[in-house]
């Protein structure tokens, strides 16, 4: 009888010890299995679901009168204190000795604790064994907050117990990104903001450095200055108790004391047969350190076991040559796969959606899938992992990237001989023809066609019409924004505000490479506008900002620019009309009534700006941000006030609206209009958000547009009160600024978005997605904190220096070119 | 190397003798009264310049300082320096504010229009002072620039 002795009863050692029994070692084998824990193996990666009420009979996987009967020794409770080797006996903690033929070392591993002052503490805790759970459970009892440190598989698990327990969680981590061994960030992001709907506060880039316990008795934990601090973590964290899940380590201990081979990183050596440097003495699991790595998932572990068990046995000549590291599980409510190894240079196939919050990333190298990572909906994940794995053929992988039950979207087919650069007289044909002889990006389109280099209105429908062709030539389209962010601009926003970076700089170093472009630059600048990071010309936003945005004014043909006072719903006061047009005689300006029910005062120089919005300020008026991509203009009617159809006050709302998103940045500019009644004479219908009032409330419609392609709103809710109208477009706009491509108006958004007009009422007024608090709480921030940038710039000299034309002679000027015309000054023609 | 730095904020640069013949170094202004990543317009020898200040493009590198036409090729209008600065690839580029044609700051080259191109200055930082080298010919002779002229 061969007497094998297996040190650990844990998910591996049981597997071990369960293949032993299946393949009827017990005829010729004495088998002795060691736990330090008083109770049989139990499931270790289900250990969570303590918390939602299993018990540890439901966790338990070693029946252990089974085993007994089968007649193993079940020594559970006693510790093995140390391997003989000479001998070839272990001494146990209730002092027995043990003689081995075979001994199996399967000690598992133990929580990683950092080297932080305080760790050690009473209200600090590890999430290992059963025991750990009952402390942390007699803890939470009396606790409000609890912290863990920790973003990785294991600590997200812990934050679930956490929550489970009714405590208000926080997960600290030292990386940028959630899951950083499995995930790449937009896959991160989103399965943050699943965690982050479950309530759970997520701290990335934040190291500890102490934990003091305050007079309160509760705990502090002190943030680390890191030289990523800037980017991510906010402040310090007080918290009740905190739980460490920051890794693991081997419990090699008795290895190491027996001499046997120890690994770079802990872990017992073994080779590809799972023995030691010592040719009796194995080690499986997290305990063995295999190729130079431990492994620290259950699947390579019960492979080792599996391996060890069937040479042991039946002398097979199984070997353990390396382990898939692919896992599929449900963290926190949301299903997370992760396959294969794919490298930073495959090429990848993705399909994002951040509103159904789903991520689905394939690698493909050489025509064969690599691996991937699956967030949010985990389908096909079986075919792809034997694609990666090399167990299937890869074929079809676009389909198997798509999200289960979803068909491609059957497209309108324009003929060939539509326009679509007017300017240029540019047709679809022609846009096709030249992607199809080899022009594969928007800028070698515009090259060769002349298509968008006019107005440049139509470059969006080129964009897609030219990616919609490399679409079905077969050619892979990427959503990277542009050359230097490999990342779509939702993607973008997302990581913006999560990361809470708040500067050109940051972002460039956090996401980005090189010097950024005039196409990135102010998509970022938008978006840190959006989200609210004060003056948009302080140093680090100014560099972004385009040209108009830069001079708080819309530069013209001929580089003078224009002034746009805001006249709110169109009102306007006789002695304000009476200033603009003092102001205009004054500095020699063009003056035209704008479609926007504005008046535009054409040909400032720059230096002239700061004097002429002096003026307009003193005149009781303010910016009207016609140079940036924000809200224009909400046009009205005079509605009720005097029409004899007006059936509601409908320049009153006008008014109301044109305040409340004054100043709002989005991926486009903003155009809204208010109408008294259903004669529509403020022709709301072709409007961003158009309102029509009824004889008891308010019509509402969404994703109208004016422009190259006209489109009618789409009727979104009717005889809403003024309350109910406000805050659905407050739903509206800030869902569209978060969702949006860069310069997507809301039509073609509205148009793109999966589920159309009806999945944005899910979102907005059902809240299925459980934003909606969110975007009222970002709406009520952007109205608070609205300041007129006119009224900001002139308040402080130190922004006067940018409306200076040379700095080195601030008394010189370049002088344009001017004619006369119909009474005012134009600029002279090319 | 001369060193004359006319003083041309206040004096009329035409009533020089021919500076413009000489190797000149215009002072311009304090190196930082210039933003990161943004232009600025200066008249050297009564010629408007476009000067550029760009970060460091990653750890291992330092700023750099560009100075290139101010007036557009494309409109002949005083902008360039107003245009939004970047890359493309390893070159850094401006984007003209008006029709986003970019340029090299290196070469001056257009990047998306050879028939374009902006001529380069010298430009150099002596003890925290903005400098330009003289712009020498064709002096403010281009035909783009008929609709301006700088007084």
């Amino acid at each position: 009888m061969t007497r094998i002795v297996v040190v650990g009863n844990g998910m591996v050692g049981q597997r071990f010890v369960d293949r032993l029994v299946a393949g009827d070692a017990l005829d010729s084998h004495t088998v002795v299995v060691f736990g330090d824990e008083p109770v049989p193996a139990y499931d270790r990666v289900a250990l969570s679901s303590w918390f939602d009420g299993a018990t540890s009979e439901d966790l338990r996987l070693c029946d252990v009168e089974a085993m007994t009967s089968a007649g193993i020794d079940m020594r559970l409770g006693v510790k093995v204190l140390s391997i003989d080797r000479s001998a070839k006996e272990v001494v146990a903690s209730d002092g027995s000795t043990e003689p081995y033929d075979v001994l199996v070392l399967a000690t598992g591993s133990k929580p990683f604790v950092p080297p932080i002052p305080g760790a050690d503490g009473p209200d600090c805790f590890v999430y290992r064994t059963l025991e750990d759970l009952e402390a942390i459970r007699d803890r939470a009892a009396d606790a409000s907050h609890g912290v863990v440190v920790g973003g990785g598989l294991l600590g997200l698990e812990a934050a679930n117990a956490l929550l489970n327990l009714g405590v208000e969680t926080s997960v600290v981590e030292m990386a940028e990104r959630l899951m950083p061994q499995q995930l790449d960030d937009p896959a991160a992001v989103v399965l943050q903001s699943w965690i982050e709907r479950r309530g759970i506060d997520v701290r990335l880039g934040y190291a500890t450095s102490s934990i003091d316990t305050t007079p309160r008795g509760s705990l502090t934990m002190t943030r680390k200055e890191t030289a990523r601090d800037d980017m991510t973590a906010g402040d310090d964290v007080e918290t009740d108790f905190v739980v460490f899940s920051a890794g693991i380590r081997p419990r090699d201990g008795l290895g190491r004391a027996a001499g046997l081979a120890i690994g770079a990183r802990g872990g017992v050596v073994v080779d590809d047969t799972l023995v030691t440097s010592d040719p009796s003495i194995f080690a499986i699991g997290e305990v063995a350190c295999h190729r130079g790595r431990v492994h620290g998932l259950v699947g390579p572990g019960y492979d080792m076991a599996s391996t060890l068990a069937s040479r042991l046995i039946d002398n097979a000549d199984d070997v353990f040559t390396g382990a898939d590291w692919s896992t599929k599980l449900k963290l926190l409510g949301v299903d997370v796969a992760s396959f294969g190894t794919p490298e930073p240079g495959d090429d990848r196939v993705e399909y994002t959606d951040p509103l159904a919050g789903i991520h689905r990333r394939v690698s493909v190298r050489n025509g064969d899938v690599t691996g991937g990572v699956l967030v949010g909906d985990v389908s096909n994940y079986d075919v792809l992992h034997a694609m990666a794995t090399g167990t299937a053929a890869t074929a079809n992988v676009p389909e198997l990237v798509v999200p289960a039950g979803m068909g491609s979207a059957p497209l309108v087919e324009l003929p060939d001989s539509a326009l679509i650069c007017t300017c240029n007289t540019v047709s679809r044909g022609d846009v096709r023809d030249a992607v199809a002889g080899g022009a594969h990006s928007i800028g070698d389109v515009k090259a060769c066609t002349d298509a968008g280099t006019g107005c440049g209105g139509c470059i969006p429908g080129v964009t897609s019409l030219v990616n919609e062709t490399l679409v079905s030539l077969g050619v892979e389209v990427s959503s990277a924004i542009c050359e230097h962010f490999d990342l779509s601009r939702q993607q973008l926003f997302d990581l913006i505000r999560i990361r809470r970076l708040t500067s050109w700089p940051e972002v460039l170093d956090a996401l980005g490479t090189g010097r950024g472009c005039a196409i990135c630059r102010p998509a970022v600048g938008s978006i840190l506008a959006s989200l609210g990071n004060g003056y948009i010309l302080d140093d680090g936003q100014a560099a972004v900002q385009d040209t108009n945005d830069h001079a708080l004014a819309n530069m013209q043909r001929n580089g003078t620019y224009s002034v746009v006072p805001r006249v709110p719903g169109g009102e306007i006061t006789p002695a304000q009309l009476i200033a603009l047009g003092r102001i205009a005689e004054e500095h020699g300006l063009y003056t035209k009534i704008t479609g926007a029910q504005r008046i535009d005062l054409f040909g400032a120089q720059l230096h002239e700006l700061p004097t002429i919005w002096a003026k307009v300020l003193d005149a009781g008026m303010e910016s009207g941000h016609a140079y940036g991509k924000a809200l224009r203009t909400v046009k009205s009617c005079v509605g009720s006030t005097w029409c004899r159809y007006g059936v509601q006050d409908s320049v009153a709302m006008a008014i109301e609206l044109e305040l409340r998103y004054r100043g709002l940045r989005a991926p486009h500019k903003l155009k809204s209009a208010v109408s008294g009644c259903t004669r529509e004479c403020a022709e709301a219908q072709s409007k961003d958000f158009g309102v029509i009032a009824t004889e008891t409330g308010w019509n509402l419609y969404l994703g109208g547009n004016g422009g190259r392609v006209p489109r009618h709103g789409d009727l979104f809710a009717t005889d809403l009160t003024s309350d109910e109208l406000i805050q659905t477009i407050d739903r509206f706009l800030m869902f569209y600024i978060r969702t949006a491509d860069k310069l997507q108006r809301t039509s073609t958004w509205l148009e793109s978005l999966d589920g159309g007009v009806e999945h944005l009422r899910d979102v907005i007024v059902d809240d299925v997605l459980g934003i909606c608090d969110e975007l009222d709480e970002a709406m009520a921030a952007h109205v608070d904190d609205y300041a007129c940038e006119w009224a900001e710039t002139l308040a402080d000299p130190e922004r006067l220096k940018y409306f200076v034309e040379f700095v080195n002679a601030p008394d010189d000027h370049s002088t344009p070119v001017w004619i006369t015309e119909r009474s005012q000054r134009i600029p002279a023609r090319t | 190397m001369s060193t004359i730095v006319p003083n041309i904020a206040n004096s009329d640069p035409s009533s020089e003798p021919a500076v413009d013949d000489l190797e000149v170094w215009f002072s311009i202004c304090n190196a930082d009264t210039v933003s990161l990543d943004r232009g600025i317009a200066a008249l050297v020898d009564g010629y408007p310049i476009a000067i550029f200040r760009l970060a460091p493009v990653d750890a291992g590198s330092s700023e750099s300082w560009h100075a290139v036409d101010h007036l557009d090729p494309r409109t002949g209008t005083p902008t360039i320096a107003r245009g939004l600065v970047g890359s493309v690839g390893d070159r850094p580029v401006v984007a003209a504010p008006l029709h986003k044609e970019r340029y090299d700051l290196v070469t001056g080259a257009c990047l998306d229009d050879p028939e374009l191109a902006l001529r380069v200055h010298d430009v150099r930082v002596t003890d925290g002072v903005v400098e330009v080298l003289n712009v020498t010919t064709p002096k403010r002779g281009r035909n783009v620039a008929a609709k301006h002229s700088v007084t």
